[in-house]
């Protein structure tokens, strides 16, 4: 019998072709952590110190594999000047754009990285991840896209209005936001994290596809290009609905494609022999109150994820909710680990 | 534990006689026959005899690890770090050369270093370290080496007279072999008799005490195996409740176990049987060994494995958990050194694994 | 893109990344062979493989030139590559034990790469990381033995590279810790072939025979080669690879020279080992390894001509066997140091192969300059040479707890050289995380180079 693989050995064979002994399991569990920590979220999200420590316990508990670097969707927005409002119990809110006329677009500054907003905090949770377990765990940190970056600057529904009204504006904002993301980059980067992108606004359920064409996907292609230029493995997360543009996913270049309400099955069929899929248990289902079968719904996922011949990782379609039944997360993990791949060996 | 008392006073007197004997003998051939101090399983004795000289076996002495040579760092094999300081006891102050046949890497470089530090000659010869080699290169180091020794004792061998060392030396292998599958040598007597100077004849007449002895009747049954430990520790095991039935270390039962052929080409049947098939943990694959341990539990029903490796020694200590896999007893790994402090912690340690076989021996 | 010699850390790595074209970047590949290989670029700098998991790149210093970085890119990508090979349907051979002796022939048949598992000790160091050595331990190999431990480890996990074709255990005059990780790997159903090595005799007229036995164990290891790859050996082919070969022995040698020259150092003593392990295996890629030694050649043969150099760095060691933990030689240049000359225990990889004849002798012979195979005497004097042709102020030595040749070694070695009045430091490098032992050997390290320094000003003055 050969040794168990570590999370880091086996991310680094399915990012190579190689298919590892069973697939990652890993469920977003970003603003959890918190909870199973014990701190609420304005301190998880106010100190990077605290946010590695609640990663940490999270994954002391669960044993999932990879290790989680998220606040909130609009960090770069706010890093950049626009205010979003801190809850205890529950994620951040945008409460004031920086962007209320378009004529401040030229008035906007690239953050400064080491000081700007709550990106020193991304930082030094990264830090301290990647010291502290980065042999054996990969370190994520989920950098919002520029698609999601500009709605925060602009508020989400200006924003989608520009798209329409005032394209050439729309384009600056998400030209800005892409310098922005890929600055952050660099840093997360350099502290030791793997960025995945995150473009929850690039939704089918926000857009349309002619939308996400024309707005979305260039920035997304242009950063995943960015940082294929480092030879980095990129994940893109899109949440909701991502059917209508499931065909064009791959040719942002993303290497893995965390998706959220598609069937597992249409996406394999999709894109399955081209980029790996990260998916996609629905984050509801973890809550005390659903009624559904979370071993039946993970085992059907698995079944599926299985045959992805590009490679599969065990996960949520979304974020884990911050109040998640811990069992239900439990019976998911579990079920995951248990799922394997024939050896090559 | 009073007949294991009596049991242990019969052996320390054993001892000592076979000891008296053989300084007698010793004493006898001063002058008459020069003295080739050899290391280990690999150099057949009866080329050394044949040559004229009598063969002198270097093994491990408890106590002398502390003051190991200082041109040996402390992370050397325990007993190589002795050896400098060994040969300067009385015992082997007479030593005319040393002749090693090599085996693992650390025994070829101890050999170097001896080379340097004392000042009769070392001689090393090359031998296989895995299987189906072919025997003329490493039969040609072998019978280079002797010839070297034969410089120092004058005389080269007959192969007529090589095998009627080969015939008296089968001659004591099956007598020790036969009293051992009997239960009725103990393992302290047949280190000695494996390093003894002495000629099979003088043992043979020796052994016959035993043949008249009873078996023993202990019920723990073991195999005793890894680095050669000191008499000391072999004491403890054995006073501790226990027979070492089956002895695999380099010292025991493997000094005994391989017949060699006594009709033809001598040389050609000493390199065989004490090169070509000689089991040696160095070996690749050591899978040979491990069967010819197999092979011992099963004839000497042996209940439990004692595994003593010395520190840094790799042959055997880095193979202490595969044996463990593959020897399916329960098993008493003890990685030391050869110094003696530990005794305490020792029969500690041989006592509650003594204790957990009688326990589990009551319970079936 | 030619910028004054310095050391630079990954961080500034990351961003003179940017400078380098885009074209560059595409067309710097492995396996130019074939056709389609979208994974085959390796010009990426440091801060890529530290985000995966290779932790000690965030504290080490590069040198800054485009061809240590296509050399950090090659010697990075190696595992990666290996899997590659693989899936490209190549034969994997993982020699162990023998360190670069058998890979000439290995690379004589078709589609057929070589990697030493022995080289896996560098990974926990460079990873700072421990598990490799914990999955050692679970098969008994514990932290009495030498860090190529940790390549059973990788065997254990089958996570580090593909299964090997076959696996060629060189044992007999070899270190006894790799020989116990063979033992266990040979229970993984792996095929192993043992080469036996016999130890090598100083006696120049017993070496003949020698030499004609390790020629006769490369036919043996020849037929199961052809077995294993299917294809019949040529001699053909043999000699284009001797010829290949010899070419990169030929450009380690060159650089070596141009690193010892008398202006500034002009390159980083982790690339330079990086190159010298190059003879080893190439780093999977035969030709590839050619053409990165050869950009590099001329890098530090145009700087050592141009009087170009780190700045600070006045003090020439000869380091003695390769150490686990690079960052010990980034740390010696701080305080001066520069590493002139070397003994890493791979001077069998070092002679010229002849061109002409038996193919079997001709890798025989070379064995002859083996630095393990024979007497601690033997590697004394090539440490005596390079000394004297590297001109050194003085000696590291930074020895393998536990390994089955230190112990006996070290001690003659710094003798010998106390004999000759050189210099010598003499420590053990440590597992990653022992903190208070590694400070102990940064101070001895600081004394050391503070005595040269003072030894120096005093024979000046």
């Amino acid at each position: 019998m050969p040794a168990e693989m570590n999370p880091r050995e086996r991310w680094g064979l399915l990012l190579i072709d190689e298919l590892p002994d069973r697939p990652p399991v890993y469920p977003l569990v970003t603003s959890h952590a918190a909870a199973v920590f014990g701190c609420d979220l304005e301190e998880y999200c106010s100190s990077g110190k605290i946010l590695a420590r609640a990663q940490l316990q999270a994954q002391s508990v669960y044993k999932h594999e990879g290790l989680s670097v998220f606040t909130h969707v609009g960090i770069l927005a706010e890093a950049m000047g626009s205010q979003y409002h801190l809850r205890k119990f529950e994620v951040p809110i945008l409460d004031n754009p920086i962007i209320t006329d378009l004529s401040q677009i030229g008035d906007l500054r690239l953050p400064d990285v080491q000081k700007a907003g709550r990106l020193p905090v991304y930082l030094e949770a990264i830090d301290y991840l990647y010291n502290a377990m980065g042999d054996v765990l990969p370190v994520f940190a989920f950098i919002p896209c520029s698609f999601t970056t500009a709605a925060g600057l602009r508020g989400t529904e200006d924003f989608l209005m520009d798209t329409i009204i005032s394209p050439e504006d729309a384009h600056r904002l998400l030209e800005i936001s892409l310098t922005a993301a890929i600055i952050f980059c660099d840093e997360c980067i350099l502290a030791g994290a793997l960025p995945v992108l995150v473009d929850p606004l690039a939704s089918g359920s926000v857009i349309s596809r002619q939308t996400y064409l024309e707005f979305a996907f260039p920035y997304q292609k242009r950063l995943i290009d960015y940082l294929h230029r480092y030879d980095l493995d990129i994940t893109l997360h899109i949440c909701g609905k991502t059917m209508q543009m499931l065909d064009l996913i791959p040719e942002t270049g993303a290497d893995l494609f965390s998706f959220d309400q598609v069937d597992v099955q249409t996406t394999v069929k999709t894109m399955g022999d081209r980029v790996r899929l990260v998916g996609n248990l629905a984050p509801n289902i973890l809550l005390a109150s659903s009624k559904e079968p979370v071993d039946q719904v993970t085992d059907q996922i698995i079944l599926h994820g299985l045959r992805n011949s590009k490679g599969f990782v065990l996960s949520t379609g979304c974020e884990v909710p911050i109040r998640c039944e811990p069992q239900k997360l439990e019976i998911v993990i579990n079920r995951g680990k248990r799922a394997a791949y024939d050896r090559i060996w | 534990m009073s007949l294991n008392v009596e049991h242990k006073n019969a052996e320390v007197q054993d001892l000592a006689e076979f000891s008296a004997l053989e300084q007698s003998y010793l004493r006898q051939m001063e002058g008459v026959e020069p003295l080739i101090g050899y290391l280990c399983l690999r150099v057949p004795p009866e080329y050394i005899e044949a040559s004229g000289a009598i063969p002198m076996r270097l093994i491990p002495r408890s106590g002398f690890d502390v003051q190991g040579s200082h041109s040996i760092r402390t992370d050397g094999c325990s007993f190589c770090r002795t050896l400098p300081a060994l040969l300067q006891l009385d015992y082997y102050r007479g030593l005319s050369a040393i002749l090693f046949g090599s085996c693992c890497d650390q025994m070829r470089r101890v050999s170097e270093t001896l080379a340097t530090v004392q000042d009769i000659p070392v001689h090393l010869y090359g031998a296989p370290r895995s299987w189906n080699q072919p025997k003329d290169y490493f039969q040609q180091e072998m019978t280079n080496a002797f010839t070297k020794i034969q410089i120092v004792t004058g005389k080269t061998p007959t192969n007529g007279e090589l095998n009627e060392k080969i015939r008296q030396r089968n001659r004591l292998k099956a007598t020790v072999i036969g009293l051992r599958q009997n239960g009725r040598l103990p393992t302290s007597m047949l280190h000695q008799i494996a390093a003894s100077p002495l000629p099979p004849e003088p043992i043979i007449d020796y052994l016959a005490r035993y043949v008249r002895r009873a078996p023993t009747d202990i019920k723990i049954r073991l195999l005793l195996t890894g680095s050669i430990p000191g008499v000391w520790e072999l004491s403890e095991f054995e006073s501790a409740g226990a027979c070492i039935v089956a002895d695999a270390t380099c010292l025991g039962d493997r000094v005994f176990s391989r017949v060699i052929e006594e009709n033809g080409d001598a040389v050609t049947a000493l390199y065989q049987g004490y090169v070509g098939a000689n089991d040696c943990p160095h070996r690749r694959p050591n899978t040979p060994l491990i069967e010819y341990m197999q092979k011992l539990i099963s004839e000497r029903k042996v209940g439990g494995v004692i595994f003593r490796s010395v520190k840094y020694c790799h042959p055997w200590g880095l193979a202490a958990e595969r044996m463990k896999k593959d020897l399916q007893l329960p098993i008493l790994i003890l990685n030391d050194d050869l110094t003696s402090p530990a005794v305490s912690n020792l029969r500690t340690r041989v006592g509650a694994f003594i204790e957990m076989l009688k326990s589990n021996q009551a319970r079936r | 893109m030619k910028p004054k010699p310095l050391q630079i850390d990954y961080r500034e790595w990351h961003q003179l990344f940017k400078q380098v074209p885009d074209q560059q970047v595409e067309t710097t590949r492995y396996y130019r062979q074939l056709d389609d290989a979208p994974w085959s670029q390796y010009l990426f700098p440091p801060s890529t493989h530290a985000v995966y998991g290779n932790r000690l790149l965030r504290k080490l210093h590069f040198d800054n030139s485009p061809a240590a970085l296509r050399l950090w890119g090659f010697v990075l990508s190696e595992g990666e590559r290996i899997f590659r090979a693989r899936q490209a349907g190549m034969k994997i051979i993982a020699p162990m034990g023998d360190l670069g002796c058998v890979t000439p022939l290995i690379y004589s048949f078709p589609n057929t790469i070589a990697f030493y598992p022995d080289c896996l000790w560098w990974t926990p160091f460079l990873m700072e990381s421990h598990v490799l050595f914990d999955d050692a331990a679970e098969l008994g190999l514990g932290e009495d033995s030498c860090f190529v431990r940790a390549a059973l480890g990788a065997f254990f996990k089958q996570a580090y590279f593909p299964k090997p074709d076959l696996c060629i255990g060189t044992v007999g005059a070899t270190c006894d810790d790799m020989a116990a990780v063979m033992s266990e790997v040979d229970r993984m159903e792996i095929p192993i072939y043992y080469f036996e090595l016999p130890p090598r005799s100083d006696v120049v007229s017993d070496q003949t025979r020698w030499v004609n036995f390790l020629g006769v164990q490369y036919g043996a290891l020849t037929s199961r080669l052809e077995e294993v790859t299917g294809a019949a050996f040529s001699v053909e082919r043999f000699r284009a690879a001797v010829l290949k070969v010899n070419r990169l022995r030929r450009l380690i040698a060159e650089i070596k020279k141009y690193a010892a020259s008398l202006g500034p150092n002009p390159m980083g003593a982790v690339e330079m080992m990086n190159v010298e392990f190059a003879a080893l295996s190439y780093y999977g890629d035969l030709d590839e390894c050619v053409e990165v030694l050869q950009d590099f050649k001329d890098c530090v043969q145009s700087r050592a001509a141009a009087g170009e150099g780190y700045r600070g760095q006045e003090l020439r060691i000869v380091w003695v066997t390769p150490p686990a933990d690079p960052l010990l030689m980034n740390y010696v240049e701080e305080l001066g140091g520069r590493v002139v000359g070397s003994e890493y225990v791979i001077n069998q990889t070092t002679p010229i192969l002849k061109e002409e004849g038996d193919p079997f002798t001709i890798l025989a012979e070379a064995q002859l300059a083996a630095s393990l195979a024979g007497s601690t005497a033997f590697r004394v004097k090539l440490i005596l040479e390079q000394l004297k042709s590297a001109g050194a102020d003085g000696v590291i030595i930074s020895g393998i707890f536990g390994s089955s040749h230190c112990p006996y070694e070290t001690i003659p070695i710094v003798e010998a050289l106390r004999k000759q009045n050189v210099p010598v430091l003499s420590f053990d490098v440590v597992a990653p995380g022992k903190m208070r032992l590694q400070s102990q050997i940064y101070n001895r390290i600081e004394a050391f180079m503070e005595s040269l320094r003072a030894r120096k000003r005093r024979h000046a003055g």
